[in-house]
């Protein structure tokens, strides 16, 4: 019931049938002589499109021609335009031409109306026209256009016999182009190799440098023997890292601390036990805040030098930075370390503002922290490395931990003496409780 | 031609007379001639103008009616109209020198198809577009009052 509603009838099944069998036409893909054939054609037909073109401009300008001059003797062959069209592809393939000449020759009551002598009405014999126009007629369409036609088609049916070949030939060429491209592949793979191997590297790196920041932090949360220890230790790395802080930018006002951290530290050792509980007091996010400040002080070599190597001098430059942050314990400089700190600090002109300490000195060593913890793609991971935390530059990094670092001092500072701003007071106060 | 020597434009003068509007004027055409709308306009009226002489092949009259036929006729003058146009342009183009139309001397060529529609449209100019203009003529001068015609 359906079927009879869709719009084939059973003659037009049968068509569909019959359309199936182009199906056959799959053979020229089969049979590579053939393809040549059609490819030939196929590769004709812009050409063939043009020839046909201008044949028809020369039928349409002598068919008109034709029924001006020659309609009335003749209008069996040339009494309308479609009319001597048709007469002039007729003449054109060269079937029966002289009888239609000969017609127009002699007039039409002498040659070819035998069958039809009704419709030669106005007969009319033209000999110079007719021939003229005829032999024109069939040197320009017969012998020069339409073989204009088979000239066309055999030569891009030998381009495409070229092609063809080259294809074949190319099939063999094309292995070579596969070894090629096999060849830059497996030079990519292992370029990748390489790639996720650094990769891996770094993260191992990033991970073993996050246990040990956690065990130093561990370290200096306990205190007592162990923060002794962990002080000592820096201590020890202070020495190898002294010469460091020649290189860094702003060297001129921690090489004092540098120089004198030795001495502090041992003038500071029978009594000046203070300020480094003052530093214990503070709260881990605190002591986040100084081993940022160490940090700053790595990374503030990699202003100057970047890389890996600075992150190496980074870690040896701690002791410098926990010397520079116990300076200000002996509440002697702690002007002149101001000072120092303000220097870079002229990047950070806000720096002086107590919502911005406060902030330095306490959450600006967890942001530092957990944008080491996270897991960032490895490419950027080295850049953070280089360029030290999760900070967009190095300066900007530089400034945040100088803050930090600022807010540990003031801490210390505020711990040991009256002599700092009351801002800074108010920020110990509020890192004391904290830490009890 | 004494202009050529002492006017230092001489290469680029095409007006005549030492007229800067003939020179402007010929500019104008030449511009005009070399614009791409004008050569595809004059192609597209070719086209029109052939087709207009297969549709003239039959007898349309009993079929279409005499308003066509004479509808046709006046879209046929107008084509040869813009023929006119077109040859009146290509000649002023050439500024001083309008035989350059027909022949150029720098190049050595004949213009065949210039020489070849200066033929045609001067020739059916004379037989169709006079005519139209006389008979339009004509009627201005009889709306005008005059009411003679003058003898062609």
């Amino acid at each position: 019931m359906l079927v009879g509603y869709l719009p084939f009838d059973t003659a037009g099944v049968t068509s569909l049938r019959t359309a199936r069998l182009v199906r056959v036409l799959k053979l020229v893909r089969a049979l590579p002589k053939l393809r040549i054939l059609v490819e030939g054609l196929l590769r004709s037909l812009t050409s063939i499109a043009y020839i046909a073109l201008l044949l028809l401009l020369l039928f349409y300008l002598y068919a008109v021609l034709g029924v001006t001059v020659f309609a009335k003797n003749d209008p069996v062959h040339f009494g309308t335009l479609h009319i001597a069209l048709i007469t002039l592809f007729q003449c054109a393939t060269l079937e029966d031409w002289s009888d239609v000449m000969y017609t127009n020759f002699y007039g039409c009551d002498i040659s070819g109306y035998e069958l039809y002598m009704a419709q030669c009405t106005q007969p009319r014999a033209q000999p110079q026209l007719a021939s003229v126009y005829f032999v024109s007629f069939i040197v320009l369409s017969s012998m020069l256009v339409l073989n204009t036609f088979v000239s066309v088609i055999t030569t891009s049916m030998g381009e495409a016999r070229r092609l063809l070949e080259g294809e074949e030939e190319g099939v063999a060429a094309s292995k070579d182009d596969m070894d090629d491209d096999e060849y830059l592949e497996a030079k990519l793979n292992e370029l990748t190799e390489v790639m996720a191997k650094i990769a891996d590297e770094v993260e191992h790196f990033a991970l073993l440098e996050k246990q040990r920041r956690a065990k130093e932090e561990g370290d200096s949360d306990s205190e007592g023997d162990s923060d002794q220890e962990a002080f000592s230790e820096q201590e020890q790395e202070h020495e190898d890292g002294d010469g460091d802080g020649d290189v860094s930018p702003w060297s001129p006002p921690v090489s004092p601390a540098v120089s004198s951290s030795g001495e502090t530290r041992s003038t500071q050792s029978p009594g000046g036990r203070v300020p480094r509980e003052a530093v214990g007091f503070a709260t881990p996010k605190a002591n986040h805040a100084t081993q940022d400040l160490s940090v700053g002080h790595a990374t503030s070599s990699p202003a100057v030098a970047s890389g890996e190597g600075a992150r190496t001098e980074a870690s040896r430059s701690r002791g410098v930075s926990m010397g520079d942050l116990d300076r200000p314990s002996n509440g002697v400089d702690g002007g002149s370390l101001d000072e120092g700190h303000s220097h870079p600090g002229g990047q950070q002109p806000n720096r002086g503002s107590p919502m911005h300490r406060h902030r330095g000195g306490v959450s600006g060593g967890p942001v530092r922290r957990t944008s080491a913890k996270s897991d960032p793609p490895p490419p950027r991971f080295i850049s953070e490395i280089s360029e030290g935390g999760g900070s967009t530059s190095s300066s900007q990094f530089m400034r945040e931990v100088l803050t930090a670092g600022g807010g540990a001092d003031g801490a210390s500072r505020g711990g040991q003496s009256a002599s700092g701003p009351p801002v800074v007071t108010t920020i110990a106060s509020a890192s004391m409780p904290r830490s009890s | 031609m004494k202009l050529d020597s002492t006017d230092p434009e001489s290469a680029e003068f095409l007006g005549c007379c030492r007229q800067r509007w003939l020179h402007r004027l010929a500019v104008l055409a030449r511009k005009t001639r070399d614009h791409v709308y004008f050569q595809t306009t004059i192609i597209a009226f070719i086209v029109i103008a052939g087709v207009l002489v297969g549709l003239q092949t039959y007898d349309l009259e009993p079929r279409f009616g005499a308003d066509f036929v004479s509808a046709l006729s006046i879209v046929d003058q107008f084509v040869l109209a813009v023929f006119a146009v077109e040859i009146a342009i290509k000649v002023m183009a050439q500024g001083r020198h309008p035989s350059r139309f027909v022949y150029d001397p720098s190049n050595g060529n004949l213009q065949a198809w210039n020489v070849f529609d200066f033929i045609v449209v001067s020739k059916l100019c004379r037989k169709q577009l006079l005519p139209l203009v006389v008979a339009l003529s004509s009627t201005h001068i009889a709306l005008a009052g005059v009411g003679r015609l003058p003898s062609v």
